[in-house]
Order: structure tokens, then sequence, then C-alpha cells
């Protein structure tokens, strides 16, 4: 009787502690997805925030259809996404401007790929979102789900089809089928030599043309204590651990990119395969033995490697080429009393080699799919082509007129600070379109923006194909002999001072047995069922 | 009344008192560094100057935290979470463990069984994810708080520290008339600080150090909670990394380090400075749990 009355009790309370938090649970639920909107779209709470924008917009624009709504994941790039969806005034005037009501879901920027493929899995679909092409990334989880939009864009998409290069739309096709949207490349070359022109200008020496004469401008720098200490500190040449690609240039001096995929002898074989590695690994081979190369370029985390060269140390290294103005800048603010001028150089020429040098092109900087259950294609193709247009990509490396700019006397005055104080750097997320001489010179005038013309001009004028470009990652085990197999026995032969022949002995007799003849053979076949 | 310690019983205690200092030392040294980071100019930090003392010392990293109008707001969601987290931990915690304590309920050695269940068996990623969604819990700060609502092992703790309390004064309470709530309320509960402290503790510090669910169910940055915030500043520092293979024209400008250095002190030292307070309690909640069975 007693224990009996216990119980009852004992669930009465459950129910009442599960009742009130399922209340305040939903309760908060509405509350949040009405002010961010970023409730998923297959809830009923789309509805409601519709209704909501639409009365909140009926006083300036009096529509007469609603405009369609579509729901977009992104990246944030790591940067701040407002709050308030509904109140911004970027968001807005996107909407506006594209008549798609635009539902954008921001997703923390370190984890996306794992995060979006968590949304997959468990059946949430947007009906477009951002990737980096359909062999990586988002979309390399969900090909079967994307919706090919050749017709579309046939139909909808002027810009795009007037904006974009067919080298990116081949980034997103297979088999004939467009299966996204490619934001083209703004470079060539995807990486470029960087050097301390104030530290050549000093020693009177010019930017070096061969692999000698950049030898002797790294020992140049590691003899005249440039940086003035008093000390022997400098450091000609740093990179990142593990062979990294920032030092693609290093092997593009000599036309080759380890993981790129090259002829030779009727196969297709990975850079660091082919015999001509033997000349770049020796160039690295010297600068270590004669202490231009970093000592520690084994172990450098990217935080480390930047610290090195932001204390303006370091003489020489390699990056991207848009990065031409940005590194400059985070240089001279960190170190401002050396007068540093950090500049972009045209590759130097590998000692007996007469072929393109520089890095791998490449062709698309990100691309944005659009989902087999989407309800409303068009309204995406229709946005994404908005984006291309001139407004659109003005919109996104620019912003809106009084908030990130003002335009006097014709001119565009952009002001940066903006960007920050008003939380629109995210839009960087949605910047489709490639090289754009008006806005850029926008956004950096002055010497930010010879800096960066610089950079993308070398980029343009140098570089070489990979045949393995849009080859679709294989599995974990060739991946890995493809980007980590070479690299131990490279890095022995360098800190060691082996002779350099070594390298095809190993190639040759180690590597090929241990899964090089497998990769070999994978890449090999689809170069040839696919160029 | 000592006894003398042998040469060989005191050569083991110096090896001894020399790994323990070293392996603090390496616990230590970074927390110093951080806090010394912090306090010094970010010309400094670039130059690689600072080790475990300041250098230029000065509070301005400090002063840009506490006008960091996010951070705040990350805080304030990091402190409901916690505070009406625990609070229902407690709760949940409480109304499973006595009955579960209490020899004359049929059956609790099946529920017992299914809860330690959970604890080997535990639902993977996708299913949770799924559940929250359906449950209308996206995007709101109940998806940090329900689903961890009630932990198998803090509860088992707290039974095992129930069984221990002499049933005779249950006894005694029910012939004086009390009902099972207020004995559970006015006698349970006052006889176990320890376990409660410890519990307490546990749930604190686990809601305060969680990051991930938020990262995965929140994508409202104004419900962004502390670590996550954190997170994302230093995911930001590394963001060279992250742009592997995005060459796209925009600055790589990174908050300064100072600046993270100094974040991760005030997000740290809130939850840092309720240890010395409880700890006392903490130690004995600890032992008695895990002894006894």
């Amino acid at each position: 009787m007693n224990r009996n009355k216990i119980w009852k009790g004992f669930a009465l309370v459950l129910a009442l502690v599960m009742f009130l938090s399922a209340c305040a649970g939903s309760g908060s639920t509405t509350n949040s997805t009405n002010s961010s909107n970023t409730g998923s779209s297959n809830t009923g709470s789309t509805g409601s925030t519709n209704t909501d924008s639409g009365s909140n917009a009926a006083p300036q624009t009096p529509e007469p259809a609603e405009p369609p709504t579509i729901t977009v994941y992104a990246s944030d790039f790591a940067k701040v996404t407002p709050t308030d969806h509904d109140a911004d005034p970027t968001i807005q005037y996107m909407r506006e401007k594209s008549g798609i009501n635009v539902q954008m879901v921001f997703v923390a920027n370190s984890n996306y790929t794992e995060q979006m493929q968590l949304k997959f899995a468990s059946g949430e679909y947007p009906d477009a979102f951002q990737s980096s092409g359909i062999n990586n990334g988002a979309a390399a989880l969900a090909v079967e789900m994307l919706l090919p939009l050749n017709d579309l864009i046939e139909q909808y998409g002027p810009n795009l089809k007037k904006n974009i290069p067919q080298e990116a739309w081949d980034a997103v096709t297979l088999n004939g089928q467009i299966l996204g949207i490619p934001a083209p490349s703004e470079v060539k070359s995807s990486r470029i030599l960087f050097i301390r022109k104030d530290w050549l200008d000093k020693l009177g020496l010019d930017y070096p043309k061969t692999s000698e004469e950049y030898l002797d401008v790294l020992r140049a720098f590691r003899d005249n204590d440039l940086n003035g200490n008093g000390e022997k500190d400098e450091i000609p040449f740093s990179t990142r651990q593990g062979f990294n690609w920032v030092m693609d240039a290093i092997w593009g001096m000599w036309g080759l990119s380890p993981s790129a995929g090259f002829e030779y002898n009727g196969e297709v074989i990975p850079g660091f395969a082919h015999p001509r590695f033997k000349e770049p690994l020796r160039f690295v081979q010297t600068m270590y033995q004669e202490g231009l190369m970093d000592s520690e370029f084994l172990t450098n985390s990217s935080s480390i490697w930047a610290q090195k060269f932001e204390s303006g140390r370091v003489g020489s290294y390699g990056y991207m080429p848009s990065a031409a103005w940005a590194f400059h800048k985070r240089m001279v603010d960190a170190t401002p009393d050396q007068g540093i001028n950090m500049m972009t150089m045209p590759t130097p020429r590998g000692t007996g080699w007469d072929g393109p040098v520089g890095a791998t092109f490449s062709t698309i900087s990100q691309s944005y799919h659009v989902m087999n259950t989407a309800k409303d294609p068009v309204a995406v193709v229709k946005f994404f082509d908005w984006l291309f247009s001139e407004e659109g990509q003005i919109f996104t490396d620019l912003g809106l007129e009084g908030l990130n700019y003002k335009i006097e006397n014709g001119k565009i005055v952009y002001d940066e600070a903006t960007e920050v104080e008003h939380e629109t750097q995210w839009r960087a997320t949605l910047k489709m379109h490639g090289h754009n001489p008006v806005t850029l010179e926008a956004k950096y005038p002055g010497e930010a923006g010879e800096k960066l013309a610089r950079g993308l001009e070398i980029s343009h004028s140098e570089g070489f194909d990979s045949l393995t470009l849009n080859m679709p990652p294989m599995d974990a085990e060739l991946q890995n002999v493809l980007f980590n197999s070479w690299q131990e026995r490279a890095a022995e032969i360098v800190v060691n001072n082996e002779p350099v022949e070594n390298w095809d002995k190993f190639i040759e007799e180690v590597w090929r047995k241990q899964g090089g003849n497998d990769l070999i053979k994978a890449m090999t076949d689809w170069v040839n069922s696919n160029k | 009344m000592k006894i003398k310690a042998s040469l060989p019983e005191r050569i083991f205690d110096v090896f001894n008192i020399i790994i323990l200092c070293l392996a603090a030392l390496t616990i230590i040294i970074p927390v110093l560094h951080v806090l010394a980071g912090s306090l010094s100019s970010t010309n400094a930090l670039i130059h690689s100057k600072v080790g475990i003392f300041p250098v230029d010392f000065n509070l301005d990293n400090y002063f840009l935290v506490m006008q960091n109008q996010v951070f705040w707001n990350s805080f304030k969601v990091s402190f409901f979470v916690v505070a009406v987290g625990t609070a229902l931990n407690m709760v949940m915690t409480l109304v499973t463990a006595y009955p579960l304590s209490k020899g004359y309920l049929k059956g609790r050695y099946a529920i017992l069984l299914f809860i330690v269940f959970t604890m080997i068996f535990s639902a993977p990623m996708i299913p949770n994810y799924i559940l929250v969604k359906e449950l209308g819990l996206m995007n709101t700060l109940w998806s940090l708080i329900v689903p961890p609502a009630l932990s198998a092992f803090n509860l088992i703790l707290c039974v095992t520290f129930f069984r221990s309390l002499p049933e005779e004064l249950f006894e005694a309470a029910r012939v004086d008339g009390m009902s099972e709530y207020r004995i559970l309320w006015k006698i349970a509960v006052p006889l176990s600080m320890p376990i409660m402290v410890t519990l307490i503790l546990f749930y604190a510090v686990s809601h305060w150090n969680s990051y991930f669910s938020a990262l995965i169910y929140i994508t409202n940055r104004s419900l962004y909670p502390l670590q996550l915030y954190l997170y994302n500043l230093l995911a930001e520092a590394n963001a060279l990394d992250n742009y592997r293979g995005i060459s796209m024209v925009e600055n790589w400008n990174t908050s300064p380090q100072g600046l993270q250095m100094a974040s991760i002190v005030v997000a740290t030292a809130p939850i840092v400075m309720i240890y010395p307070f409880l700890q006392k309690h903490f130690i004995k909640g600890a032992l008695i749990g895990s002894l006894k069975e």
C-alpha cells in the first residue's frame, strides 16, 4: 500500500519534470528559430519565419508573390556570422536583389565536412551546400544525391555561362553531368615563392632567375646579418612539416609537384616517383646541408612557421599567390621596425630543365551543389546566377554601398574596417566569381593592389597541368601511398646527406613494391579512361 | 615514532620525487606560458620572447576580451547551461538513485543493468543527432542540457553512496510519519554532502567543458557556449591549414595570439576557482563512491 503510493508519487514527479522541460524546450525552440532563421528546412518553423520576414518586408517593398525560399549550408570560414538574419542589412540586401529568400546556415569551418556528413547521414538535406569540387569535401559524400544542372544552367544561368571557364566546369562534371556550380580560381599556378625584396635591395641583388642564383641569394641571406641584430639568426628559407604543400614551388623549379600525375614511359606516375625528382631533392639537400633551410623544417607547425617569418627572420618561403598582400601586411604589422618588403617572385628555373615551372594549375576555389531533394532548384540556380552578375560580384567582394563602401567622384572607396564592425566578413563564403579587376582595385588600393596584381600576374604566367587533377580520391591505402609513403626516405636523404641517386633505387626497388605499382596502375587507368 | 628509511628506500624516494616533479612541470609550464603570454605584448609573443614570465607587462589583452560582446554572450550561455543543466542533473540523479538504493525495490538489478548497459554500449553520434533533431531541440540550449540529463556513471556513484546510509535511520523517519520525498530531502541528501558536492562538480565541469554537442547541434552564433567560442578562436588561428585548397584573395589575418591566450585564461578561471572550495568534499566523495559496492 505504502510502496504503491511511493511509486505513484515518483512517477508523477518524473512526468512533471519531463513535462516542464519539454515545455521550456519547445518555447525556446520557437524563440530562437524566429530570431535566427537557422531552423532546419523540413520542420514547420520555416513556414513561420517566412511569414515573419514577409510582414517585415511588406512596408518597404510590396511584393505580389512570395519569393521562393532556399536553404544554403556553408562554412563560416571561421568568421563572425550575423545573429539575427532577418534584421541583418547585408542578408536583407542579398535576398531583395536576388529575389530569392535565402536561408543561410553557417557551419563551423573547422569540422565542416564531418558535420555535413552527419547531417546527410541523419537525412537533413539542404537545398544547396558548399564544397570544394565533387571529389573532395562534402560533395564527395553525397555524389549520388547531387542534381545534374545542365538544363537549368542553360535556361536560368546566363551569368554562370558567361563567367565560368570550361576547366572550372570540368572540376564539377561527372560523365557529362554538371553536378555543381564552381567558383573559378582567381589564380592559375597555385603556389608561388615569396622573397624579402628589402634584403635583396640591401645586397644589390636582383630576383634570382635560376636555381643556382636562388642558392646564391639564400647564401647571401645567411651570411650578411640582414636583420641587423648582430646575431646569425636569419633563416634563408623556411617551410612546414612533412614536405608541406607550401614548398611546392621548390619542386616546381623542375616542373614537378609530388602528388600530381605525370606521364613517364607510358605510365602515369606521381611527381615524386619521376626520375627528375632527384634534382629538386638535391636542391633541398644542398639547402639543408649549407644551413640555408630552416633546420626545423621537418617539424614546423603552421603557427610556428608563421611566427618565424612574422618576426622578420625568414628570407624566403612559399605559399599561395593570393596571399601576396596579406602575408606582407602580417609581417609588417608584427615587425614594423625592419622595413620589411615581402614580394612574390617568378619561380626560378631549375638547372637543366627547360619545361614549364611553377606549380599545378588550380581550377576552382570552391563550389556549391544542389541536392536532388531540393524543392525549387530553379531558385537555387537563379540565386547563384545573381552572385555571378556584376551586382552580385560587387556584393560579395565589397559589400553594401553605405555600409562597407561609398562612391566618391565615381570611384569606389572601400573601408575594410567596416567588415569587422558590421560582422559582414562571412560574405567570403559566397564569393563565387574569379578575377574581377574592378573590385580588386577598390578592395586593395595602392601598394596592396600592386603586390596582389604582381602575384596574380606571375601565377597566370607559369604553372603546369596535373594529369590526375580531377581524379576522385582513391581508397585510404593508396591515398597514403600517394601523400605519405615517400616522405620518410626523402627526409633521410636530405638530412643524412646521402647521394640522391639512392632515390631511384628506393622508388624502383622499395616503393614500387610497397603499393607504388598499385598506385601507378590506378592513376594510369583513370587517365586512360577519362582523358 | 618514525621508522628510519633504508638507503635504497631513500634513493627510490628521491627518484620518485624528481619524476613526479617533472611530470607536474610538464603540466604547469604550458599553463604558466599561456598566463604569461596573455599578459605580454603581441610583439614579444611573435618574437618568441615570452617564456613563463610576461614580457612588456600589460593588461591590454584582458581589456579587449572584456569589451568583446560575443565573448560575454557566450559566457552567459555557458553559465546558463551549467546552472540549469547541473540542477536538472542533480534532480534526475537523486530521484533515480534513491529508489535504486533500496533493497526492497523489486527489479532494481534489472533497472541498474539497463543503465549500466548504456555505459558500455552507447548510441553513436548519428542516432543521437536524429533523436535531438526529431525532438525539435536543434539550435536550442536544451540540446546541450536534456541529452546528458543523467550520467550513468554518476548515478552508480550516488546509488552506492546511498546504500551505505544505515537503513534504520529511514525506518525511524517513516515511523515518525515522514513521506519518502521528505526523507530523501531531509535525511538522505544532508547525510550525503560529499557525494552531492562531487556530483555537482562532475556535472558542472562536464557542462562547462563540453563543446562537441554544441558544435553539431547549434549553428546559431548567439547560442554558442564559451568552449565553442574558444574552439573557433583557436581554429581561426589555425586557419592557415584549413584554407588548404581554397585559394581566395582573403586576408589571412587572425586574432593576435595574446588575445587568444587572455580569452583562454578568462574562460578557464571560473571553473578552476570552484575547485579549492569543493576539494575537501570532492576527494572524500570520489573515494567513497569508488570503494564501496
